[in-house]
């Protein structure tokens, strides 16, 4: 039977092949050209491996083979004339509409080929060749349903690109939300994340306590005991883990922990308690049922221990994040802070003294003026690489090193792209407004101030955001200058927490969700200046 | 693709003549406005900078520690304890961007004087530092304290080989903490599962190898392959774990550097012996690189390919013990020393007269202090504690009390010092028969350990080591040819260091350059008074008022733009590591360029180029596609640009770690793999690629991440296509053009400025490649066959990681021409297919 359809396949495949070359000759269609390519490969493959395409476990080539006989049968009939059989196969398609959806019900996937034996193959494949006749009938007869077609092609076009383009972002949060376990999976990847339940209670084996220490709360737990008191190691926050404290008994307080709930696998059936610890001798649990055995505490092997896991989102993650960066850090605050310095003296700069400069040039009359304007214009073709190792030692020179200052006192001496920017718009605008400023008795700034900037404010707006984005972005600046973490940026400190936690994705997509919150947040405020500036440019293109 | 953001403000106006100058009105100037104004500017700009830094808020004197990861109980114990007996100090622990590994980070600390106080590093990068005067020497303080503390670090302490690993030409300049041993890790319950296997092969499976030949034997017969011809478990790669070349090579006595440092030996008979041995390891498992694809197939220590069997055996060092006892029983482990060539192991031809049957490479960790620490008395105090006995005893009881809250047995690390060895492995001994052996068997290896020889150049032997070992086991080179390559630019530092003395220092440099920037100063000044004198009294005023508008910029430029441009220019000329005045040096760096290092220059550039040549175009027509699409009117449109639109807003060092993730080798993990191992994986039987783990794939990986940021230039393609005039569509049309005749008759010659633009700064923004590499590095190493090593990588490497200030800005010149040269070529072609308007 397979070597009969494996012949009968690749009969399909030369003839297929033939006809559509054939006609690819005929019309000079590229198209029917490449619809005969597959026939060729898939009768290339059955014949000389006599791999048998077998319905319903298909190969990719099969499925390339199926597609391009739905193509064929398509193009057959849609050049017949015949109105009465149009007719018949558009009533089948509404028949037959639900099908697909029918087959695809079940949890394995159609492409791979796992579709129900039986009858269910080749009305699928009558199904797909009725559509297309009918869609392609339609077509020749419907300027509307053109047009209509033609939209749904550019909506999911659309579509499917942003999908395409968002999906890193919707990673990106569905791992921040992931517990480590969900990470990696052999059996595909894991899309709704589970979160294991826990319950907060008082741990009878491994008590946490909370004790004040440098002026802060922390949890510890007990180590042993000395002759002053006992001696504690804290465990929260992470800044400080590990840290060794002697306290006397008296100022310790038990506080209650989140134990994981698990599902234990008792002699007597399966009962839900609390997981206070494992160990090689097993897993020392805490029952929560039944009843009569409430509060128990029992030992078991691991393997008898199953977590109870819930979908939901674990957003432990992002704490835990902010807890494991050192303790100068203050959770992420001095990134934040550093990052918005940076920016926002970056822009005032950039801002200030482009302006100026700007209006300088595109206004002002003042001997070299063209020829320090042709310097400024070859300034931004040189790489930054050429200034970078002299400019290091002048602002080391300086005592700047170990500082933001190297990348944001620069911004207050302009820079050429935004110079040139800011004076093309400024030679967009109309002298008459100045002039009359000018007889007013209004000197250069006043004029530059009160009568040119009001009127560039887009263009500054524009400016402003860029600068914004690319201090918010800068990497390299403080990878040479920065190395203390209470003067780090938030690009840098990604880089290195990146280094420190690559085993955990987890805590790391997390940070970067963070990270890259405010810039997309300011993209979301900022956006019709964003689609303004594309007017802007557009004008004069 | 970089400087798309930049690119796109600037490009709106790109294909305007710049000069499309107004009539000038005059102007009452008002001066004094200016001056007040740019001094108020100037004073908002000190009173921004005096707020900054500022910690210690307690009164305390900090002492700033680096390199010790912070999360270790240890070393926290080890702090703590300090702070409890020095109760002015507070001890400041630091990894982030202050690792060991991260040279960079440290010698630019030191070199821009805000060093750490102490720096914990590895053993044998210490004379590298030294030499360059990076770190302190400490015999001073040993000597002050040999008497009266009994803490005091001396030789007759330690390890005899350690404390000379930490020396430079007869000075101390670090405190060896602990040291290390490698030895051969064998996995028995594989043996047993196998043993038919080796019984057929005529191998013993009750025992280790103890020769190469055995070593290739045993690691022949437990290799087993998948029907489909993929490795389903290797028996020995030889560089699975931790052995490197040198492991191999200390086998056969080489001797990588001789006469006193001056010569390098990469290339001896002996080394190439090793090398051949690694190589036909490699060979019989089907090759390095698949072998590598199989090693980090598995990631993170919990799937650990020993551990679970995908290995049967693997040279590697003692501090994997940790890892190991987490698994406890489930693994059944011998440990056994390496083993060495067969005729060491029977002592005839050359090893008759050897001593020592088996070795071990050792290496392992120190303290040292940088030059310029504020806190040098406290961070010696710091150091004294550390490598003492006291100080090991207090980490091993903090460890092991950590180890026993997870549940797990407590292995010490090896210490350096004798005696804290003894202490610890007497205190804490591993309870398990297995971990027993193993340290043991580690322990008794140390009296045979080699070390690598102290020079300055040991970053870079061990740099090109790795190299030559990744070129010749992968075949793309011959053994001979790979080290002799690496020996040639070994020998060239040595040589360029060793004769640096003949060379006339330059103290004058940097005065020097000053004044030649204040004559230039003067000049320019001189030049336009002169101008000036010639204009009217309105034209007076309004002159001194541009200059003063246009000075910030002006001064911006001599300062930061022409300056260090002057600057570049001659430092290429010498040999300069900031720590010591410059030394001429005449074009040798630019020789350089082409000779020894052309190797790495060469792959630099042509790892750009592919990125560029493939890149640019793929960038631009997906962004042009994207564009097109956005173009049309349909609703939400606003949410569809927003959607193609925000990638381009993440952060290069984001987007690397998000691509990171995302494009992970194992397809149980990363989200592309996975994908491709359900659809094409499963219809065509093709692996997936390793994308930034194999040399192949990492460049193509850069490319995928870069469309992503495809989007960058929409408001610049927007603008582009709303610019393009209706009627030439009507016109078309009405012609009988169809949609594609439209596109390529009207739309792309009307893009074609717009085109141009994006190629050119895309070829730019391409050569200067350098934060995605940086981070996917993680600024170590250049990615797998060097495939993500770029220019301006290289050039910070040299510049910032090792302060060859003169090579790296020859290197800068040697950028700058390229993409003058690429640019100049890009105007000479782009006239043949660009279209201006009004031009004919």
């Amino acid at each position: 039977m397979t070597a009969l359809l494996s012949a009968l396949v690749a009969w399909v495949g030369l003839a297929g092949f033939t006809f559509a070359f054939k006609r690819a000759v005929e019309r000079g269609s590229w198209v029917a050209a490449a619809v005969s390519a597959p026939f060729a490969i898939a009768f290339v493959r059955c014949a000389a491996n006599g791999i048998p395409i077998v319905w319903p476990i298909l190969s990719g080539w099969g499925w390339l083979l199926l597609a391009s006989i739905v193509g064929l049968v398509v193009q057959a009939v849609a050049s017949t004339a015949n109105v009465q059989l149009r007719r018949t196969l558009f009533g089948l398609v509404s028949v037959f509409a639900a099908v697909p959806a029918w087959l695809t019900r079940s949890e394995d996937h159609l492409l791979l080929g796992t579709v129900p034996t039986g009858l269910a193959g080749p009305v699928t494949l009558l199904l797909f060749v009725i559509v297309a006749v009918a869609v392609s009938r339609r077509l020749d007869s419907s300027a509307i349903l053109v047009r209509r077609v033609k939209r749904v092609g550019i909506y999911s076009f659309l579509l499917g690109g942003s999908l395409i383009f968002s999906l890193p972002f919707f990673w990106l949060l569905l791992t921040s939300f992931k517990e480590e376990r969900d990470m990696s999976n052999a059996n595909g990847l894991i899309w709704v994340p589970r979160v294991t339940e826990t319950e907060r209670a008082f741990d009878p084996l491994s008590p946490l306590y909370q004790i004040r220490y440098n002026n802060q709360t922390v949890q510890v737990e007990k180590l042993g005991r000395e002759k002053s008191g006992v001696r504690v190691t804290v465990v929260r926050p992470g800044s400080l883990a590990g840290t060794a404290v002697v306290v006397p008994e008296a100022e310790l307080v038990e506080v209650p922990r989140e134990i994981k709930v698990v599902e234990a696998n008792l002699a007597g059936g399966k009962v839900r308690a609390l997981l206070l610890n494992e160990d090689s001798e097993g897993a020392h649990l805490r029952l929560m049922d039944p009843s009569s055995r409430t509060g128990d505490i029992i030992t078991v092997g691991t393997d008898r221990v199953e977590p109870i896991r819930k979908p939901g989102l674990l957003w432990k993650n992002y704490p835990d994040a902010l807890d494991a960066l050192p303790a100068e850090a203050e959770y992420g605050l001095a990134y934040l802070r550093n990052t918005l310095y940076l920016c926002l003296m970056s822009v005032l700069g950039t801002l200030v003294s482009c302006t100026l400069v700007a209006y300088g040039f595109a206004r002002l009359r003042f001997p070299g003026r063209n020829i320090f304007f042709g310097v400024l214009l070859a300034t931004m073709m040189m790489p930054g690489a050429v200034t970078m190792l002299p400019s290091f030692l002048i602002f080391r020179q300086l005592g700047w090193i170990d500082s933001l200052k190297p990348m944001w006192v620069p911004t207050f001496l302009g820079s050429a792209f935004n110079i040139f920017l800011l004076r093309q718009f400024f030679l967009t605008l109309p002298v008459e407004l100045e002039e009359a400023a000018k007889i007013d008795g209004c000197g250069h700034l006043r004029t530059l101030g009160s009568i040119m900037v009001p009127q560039i404010k887009p263009a500054l707006v524009v400016v402003g955001i860029w600068t914004f984005i690319g201090a918010w972005n800068n990497f390299m600046g403080p990878l040479i200058y920065v190395s203390s973490p209470e003067k780090m940026t938030i690009a840098y400190a990604m880089q290195l927490f990146a280094g420190d936690k690559s085993t955990q994705p987890g805590l790391l997509m997390a940070f970067a969700t963070m990270a890259l919150a405010p810039v997309v947040l300011l993209f979301f405020l900022a956006q019709r200046t964003f689609v303004e500036g594309i007017s802007l440019t557009g004008k004069t293109g | 693709m970089v400087s798309a953001s930049a690119s796109a403000k600037f490009a709106g106006r790109f294909w305007l003549p710049p000069y499309d100058c107004h009539e000038y009105p005059n102007h009452n100037a008002d001066v004094r406005n200016v001056v007040q104004k740019l001094a108020l500017s100037v004073l908002a700009l000190g009173v921004a900078a005096g707020c900054g830094s500022g910690h210690n808020v307690d009164g305390r004197r900090p002492l700033l520690v680096w390199g010790l990861a912070n999360d270790d109980k240890g070393f926290r114990a080890l702090a703590d304890e300090f702070e409890r007996e020095h109760l002015n100090v507070t001890v400041r622990i630091l990894n982030m961007g202050a690792g060991a590994m991260n040279p960079q980070k440290l010698m630019t600390s030191i070199v821009g004087r805000v060093p750490p106080d102490v720096i914990y590093q590895d053993r044998f990068t210490v004379s590298d530092w030294a030499s360059r005067g990076a770190f302190r020497p400490l015999d001073d303080l040993i000597e002050r304290d040999r008497k009266r503390d009994p803490l005091c670090p001396t030789a007759d302490k330690f390890y005899p080989a350690a404390w000379e690993e930490a020396g430079f030409e007869g000075r101390c300049y670090g405190i060896p903490y602990r040291v290390d041993a490698r030895a051969l890790f064998w996995n028995k319950k594989v043996f047993r599962e196998a043993a038919q296997d080796l019984i057929a092969a005529g191998l013993d499976p009750s025992r280790p190898p103890r020769t190469w030949t055995e070593l290739l034997a045993y690691g022949k017969a437990l290799t087993k392959f998948n029907p489909d011809g993929t490795l389903a478990r290797i028996g020995f790669a030889p560089n699975y774990g931790n052995s490197w070349l040198y492991l191999y090579a200390f086998m056969t006595n080489s001797r990588f550097l001789a006469n006193r440092g001056r010569k390098c030996n990469l290339n001896s008979p002996e080394v190439a012996d090793a090398l051949a041995f690694m190589k036909r390891g490699y060979d019989q498992i089907g090759g390095y690189e698949s072998a590598e694809s199989f090693a980090t197939g598995s990631l993170g220590k919990e799937q650990d390919g020993f551990i679970s069997g995908r290995f049967a055996m693997k040279i590697d060092g003692d501090w994997i013990l940790n890892d190991l006892v987490k698994f406890g029983n489930d693994i059944d482990f011998g440990v056994a020393p390496a083993p060495v060539p067969d005729d060491r192991f029977n002592r005839v031809g050359a090893y008759s007269q050897e001593k020592d049957r088996y070795v071990t490479w050792s290496g392992g960790m120190c303290f040292s202090i940088p030059t310029g620490a504020r806190n040098v008395e406290d961070g010696w105090e710091f150091v004294k504690l550390a490598t003492s006995p006291k100080g090991w005893m207090i980490e091993a009881r903090e460890r092991a009390a950590t180890a026993k809250m997870e549940g797990k047995a407590f292995i010490s690390l090896q210490p350096a010092s004798i005696e804290a060895s003894r202490e610890v492995f007497h205190a804490f001994p591993p309870a398990d028969p297995r971990f027993r052996n193993a340290v043991d068997v580690m322990r008794g290896l140390m009296p045979f350990a080699k070390m690598r020889p102290p020079t300055f150049a040991g970053q870079l032997l061990w740099d090109e080591q790795v190299r030559a070992m990744a070129e010749a086991c992968s075949g793309r080179l011959s053994v001979s040819a790979a080290l002799e390559r690496g020996q040639e630019r070994v020998q060239h530092e040595l040589d360029s260091v060793f004769n640096q003395e003949k060379l006339a220092s330059i103290e004058w440099l940097l005065p020097g350059l000053g004044a030649a920037l204040l004559a230039v100063l003067v000049g320019l000044g001189l030049l336009w008074i002169r101008q000036f004198v010639k204009l009217k009294k309105l034209g007076r005023s309004e002159a001194v008022a541009g200059a003063l508008l246009i000075s910030p910029w002006l001064f911006g430029f001599l300062t930061l733009t022409l300056g260090p441009l002057a600057a570049s220019l001659i430092f290429s000329l010498t040999q300069y590591n900031v720590l010591s005045p410059a030394r001429w040096n005449g074009i040798a760096n630019y020789a350089l360029l082409f000779t020894s290092d052309g190797h790495n220059v060469g792959k630099a550039f042509y790892n750009v180029f592919w990125l560029a040549g493939f890149g640019v175009p793929l960038g631009i027509g997906t962004g042009l596609g994207i564009a097109m699409l956005l173009n049309l009117t349909v609703k939400g449109m606003n949410a569809f640009r927003t959607a193609f639109y925000l990638p381009s807003l993440v952060p290069a060092v984001a987007s690397a770690v998000i691509w990171g993730w995302i494009l992970s080798p194992s397809p149980t993990s990363g989200l592309l793999n996975a994908g491709w191992s359900q659809t094409i994986g499963q219809w065509f039987h093709l692996a997936p690629p390793g994308w930034f783990n194999s040399e192949a794939w990492a460049k193509p990986a850069l490319v995928v991440m870069g469309l992503w940021g495809a989007g960058s230039g929409m408001i610049l393609w927007l603008a582009g296509l709303k610019g393009i005039s209706k009627t030439l569509y009507e016109a078309a049309r009405l012609d009988g053009a169809n949609t594609r005749q439209q596109f390529w008759n009207v739309t792309f010659p009307q893009l074609s400025p717009v085109i141009f633009f994006n190629v050119t700064m895309g070829f730019i923004g391409a050569l200067q490649e350098f934060d995605r590499p940086y981070v996917l590095t993680a600024g170590g190493g250049f990615g797998p066959g060097d495939s993500l090593l770029t220019p301006v990588y290289y050039l910070f490497q040299n510049g910032f990681g090792y302060f060859r200030m003169g090579y790296a800005s020859a290197l800068a010149w040697t950028i700058f021409a390229v993409i003058l040269l690429i640019t100049g070529i890009q105007f000479a072609i782009g006239r043949l297919w660009v279209y201006y308007e009004g031009a004919l």
